[in-house]
């Protein structure tokens, strides 16, 4: 009696184990920086608000520049496939030149891009265009968003007074997951 | 702002449903998916975490980065923060009892047997332990205090656990195994908290941190802990085994621009701990009597200087002071260790990778017997030099070959090189075979060496002595190991290690040929640590961890082991006891809930073998197997209140876990409440 009683409750625990089994994802690789990264820039659109002047209109699209050699290695457009944020889609475009990057409310300058930094950075100001980078100094040379790799973990640097000069608003969410910037860049 | 329609948080019932759909999706594919769609379920379950959680995520840098655990060729097990904080775990012991290959074991409310494949013992000689690089076995009996390290356990960021030879990198006494405890850097333990927590056995226990930064890109903590233990259920008549301990420390992180970071941090420690039985006894003489206090004290200052040459060659300075004082009732001990290690990475053209580097460490011990324990001389000073270099080949075919040896020179051995060879191959992106070959020692603890203890009346004649042996040298291992990792689905992975040890000359105590002491007139009877026992070791670990839904992780891990000695002469200390003080089997299983409105709740169960004969015993009798249970639930109340309650070994009101009778206490069940506030 006992041991057709225990029978079910075996039945429910196989059950268990197989939906377990089928309930796991692919192989995966552990994340690369670059792929942490390529969120990260989606997320921004989330978390930042452009003034109504930064878009043609209320359908126009935010585009995220990607400026020099693209290290996203796909990530990046796969980040933003499908995704609506306020009704706008979200595109991605490769551009050579700062030239090109009109029209662009994100822009992620590439560290092939290093030399031409503060010429990069002169010519956005008065644009309504978060800056972002992985290169050093960024933040003080007056970019907005850094990507730092710290012991293996991609820190933000966050140059608040850099966004609000450009009109932009960063929420109080995206300031918090911010390594805490040095004086003057709060 | 608004959001997305894309809300991240708990949602258990469409988690599975997502899950169950994948998994279909996978199915009508085909076992390998392309890349493409693997990218694209990588970035996907990135989108799963939300931005705080992105910043906390270990990444693999693509430049240069260590090698992926998965790819490594070594028994590896890493616990990480979110481990330890689920499970409640209180100290580092208990962090780690679910690492295969290890055997965790608490002998008192403080003692704490921690042995990697064998040789468990309360004093178990031949695993290295590192904290934040800065090495805490002594070289008294070579084995760690547990007693004293203590840990913000918050702060802790991983402890990495290498099984088998880690020799070739760390040096002398990774034997069978290397414990890393890694601390959090003071960038990632930034603002303010105050916990305190009340229970049974853990009568008190209140931890206060403040981190802040105090200039660009300085940070730093300084955190205080106070606990209080009360007594296990010790035998009649022996020590109570209550204790408390005060501990307060800081850490301070310049990242000086992306090539220079800098740390320093130290801590310092004072307590009383309570003793079962005394740590020195011998048979027929007269040793102090209950109660049996130890005062404990130490602290340490070390300064960390790593430098980026370029994207793939870095460098690392590291110089520690550490200092320990312990006043048992048997004996009192100072040891100073000044040490200073150099590390260097250089690529060597597209497929090499050379790590070399440079120890120097003198260690200053005084150690004063109370009447049974003498060490001759008390004051010692000794000193140690070592070098490494090992090379990582990448060939075609994903083969990854490591070619490695540590070259020491020591006061106790001279010099002992430690060479190893090891494999890696990545059969697919999912699995990789590993193997490995390598050379280690032990080298002799300072009481092999010095010791001079008389074991009877020392008035009488003759008169048998414990006595320190010069030409005892290293012990030695060749461990042959093979290994196997299978990563089918992104949340299934099994781990399988298999390993054969040949130990050659481990210690045991043999009678010396009796000699006339000039002075006293005595004839003397030594009994000499000699190198005169051989072995081997098999053992078979496993550990198996699935994450079906989101919100549910299972890990089950087992370990097997058998071990045979066989002594070549007297071996009056009875070393090949050592033989069955490791249960030969040891099954855990662990299981974390992510649960809706901030709950988590974290279950550990583990049930482990006999342990068959310890050396400590005299008749050779062991203790039972046993089975225990640990509770843990988590309430993140508010964000800035979190309250938990945890309840330890609840299958039974106490437990025998380890050690001989009259020298360990059975561990009560105990339940533990505490309550964190975060400002």
């Amino acid at each position: 009696m006992g041991a057709l009683r225990a029978r079910p409750r075996v039945t429910a625990a196989a059950l268990l184990l197989l939906a377990g089994w089928m309930g796991c994802r692919p192989a995966l690789a552990e994340p690369t920086a670059q792929q942490v990264e390529a969120v990260f820039l989606f997320y921004f659109s989330q978390f930042v608000d452009w003034p109504s002047g930064a878009f043609a209109d209320e359908h126009s699209p935010i585009v995220i520049g990607v400026l020099g050699d693209d290290p996203f290695d796909g990530s990046l457009d796969q980040a933003v496939a499908g995704e609506r944020v306020n009704g706008r889609p979200i595109i991605v475009r490769r551009l050579k030149s700062i030239a090109d990057a009109t029209g662009c409310q994100i822009l992620y300058i590439s560290s092939s891009e290093a030399e031409h930094l503060p010429q990069i950075l002169a010519g956005l100001k008065g644009r309504q265009v978060l800056t972002v980078s992985d290169l050093d100094h960024f933040v003080e040379s007056g970019g907005m968003i850094r990507f730092e790799l710290i012991d293996q973990h991609v820190r933000l640097r966050i140059n608040a007074r850099a966004a609000q000069a450009a009109g932009l608003t960063l929420s109080s969410k995206l300031l918090r997951a911010a390594a805490p910037a040095g004086p003057g860049n709060g | 702002m608004p959001l997305s329609a894309s809300t991240r948080g708990h949602e258990p019932a469409t988690g599975v449903l997502r899950a169950v759909l994948v998994a279909g999706a996978l199915v009508a594919v085909s076992p390998v998916l392309q890349a493409q769609q693997l990218l694209a379920a990588q970035v996907s379950q990135l989108k799963r975490l939300d931005i705080e959680q992105l910043t906390n995520l270990v990444v693999t840098s693509v430049t240069r980065g260590p090698q992926p655990l998965s790819r490594s060729a070594a028994a590896v097990a890493v616990v990480t923060s979110a481990q330890i904080a689920s499970s409640g775990a209180m100290s580092v012991p208990e962090a780690i009892r679910y690492v295969p290959g290890l055997h965790v074991a608490q002998q008192t409310a403080s003692e704490w047997a921690v042995s990697s494949r064998g040789f468990a013992s309360a004093n178990s000689p031949d695993l290295l332990v590192l904290s934040d690089g800065r090495s805490i076995y002594t070289p008294l009996f070579s084995g760690v205090f547990w007693d004293v390290q203590d840990y913000l356990m918050q702060d802790i960021d991983r402890i990495e656990v290498v099984r088998g030879p880690g020799a070739a990198l760390w040096g002398s006494n990774a034997v069978n195994g290397v414990i890393n405890i890694i601390t959090k850097s003071a960038a990632d333990t930034q603002g303010a908290w105050l916990e305190a927590g009340s229970g049974s056995q853990e009568r008190a226990r209140i931890a206060a941190q403040y981190g802040g930064e105090a200039g660009n890109r300085v940070y730093y903590r300084v955190f205080g802990k106070y606990q209080d233990h009360a007594p296990e259920d010790h035998p009649p008549g022996a020590g109570s085994d209550g204790w408390h301990l005060g501990h307060v420390g800081f850490r301070t992180d310049w990242n000086a621009g992306s090539a220079n970071a800098f740390t320093v941090q130290g801590d310092t420690y004072d307590g009383r701990i309570g003793e079962v039985s005394p740590a020195v006894r011998i048979i027929g003489r007269p040793g102090p009597q209950p109660p049996l206090v130890v005062g404990v004290s130490g602290g340490n200052l070390l300064g960390n200087w790593r430098h980026t040459l370029s994207g793939d060659s870095d460098f690392q300075l590291r110089i520690y002071y550490d200092y320990t004082h312990r006043n048992d009732p048997t004996f009192t001990d100072s040891l100073g260790t000044l040490d200073i290690d150099f590390l260097e990475h250089l690529p060597l053209g597209r497929d090499q990778t050379v790590t070399w580097g440079l120890t120097g460490r003198t260690m200053s011990d005084i150690d004063h017997g109370k009447g049974l324990l003498a060490l001759n001389p008390p004051d010692a000073r000794y000193n140690l030099v070592s070098g490494f270099i090992q090379d990582e080949i990448s060939l075609p075919h994903a083969v990854q070959v490591t070619l490695g040896t540590k070259l020491e020179h020591n006061d106790f051995s001279g010099f002992e090189a430690q060479p190893s060879v090891r494999t890696a191959w990545d059969l697919t992106d999912a699995q990789t075979v590993w193997g490995a070959v390598s050379r280690a020692v032990r080298v002799p603890t300072r009481i092999e060496r010095d010791e001079d203890i008389d074991v009877t009346d020392p008035a009488g004649n003759p008169v048998i002595v414990l006595l320190g042996n010069h030409r005892f040298h290293a012990e030695e291992v060749l461990a042959f190991e093979l290994g196997y990792r299978w990563r089918p689905l992104s949340d299934l992975s099994l781990d399988l290690a298999a390993f054969r040890n040949r130990y050659t000359g481990l210690a045991s105590l043999e009678l010396g040929t009796p000699f006339r002491d000039a002075a006293t007139g005595q004839t003397i009877v030594p009994l000499l640590t000699e190198n005169r026992i051989d072995g081997h070791s098999t053992g078979l670990e496993g550990l198996a961890i699935c994450s079906p839904v989101a919100w549910w992780r299972l890990s089950i891990d087992y370990s097997y082991m058998q071990m045979s000695l066989s002594p070549r002469g007297a071996d009056f200390n009875r070393g090949r006891f050592f033989a069955g003080s490791t249960p030969r089997n040891q099954l855990g299983m662990q299981s974390y809930f992510d649960l809706p409105r901030n709950v988590e709740v974290y279950g550990g169960l583990r049930v482990l073998s006999a342990v068959e004969t310890m050396p400590e015993v005299v008749d050779g009798t062991g203790d039972p197997g046993y089975q225990e249970l640990d509770l843990n639930a988590i309430w993140r109340a508010t964000p800035h209140l979190t309250l938990s309650l945890e309840g330890q070994s609840l299958l039974h009101a106490r437990h025998v876990e380890f050690g001989g009778p009259g020298e360990r206490s059975a561990i009560e069940r105990s339940v533990f409440g505490r309550l964190k506030w975060e400002l």
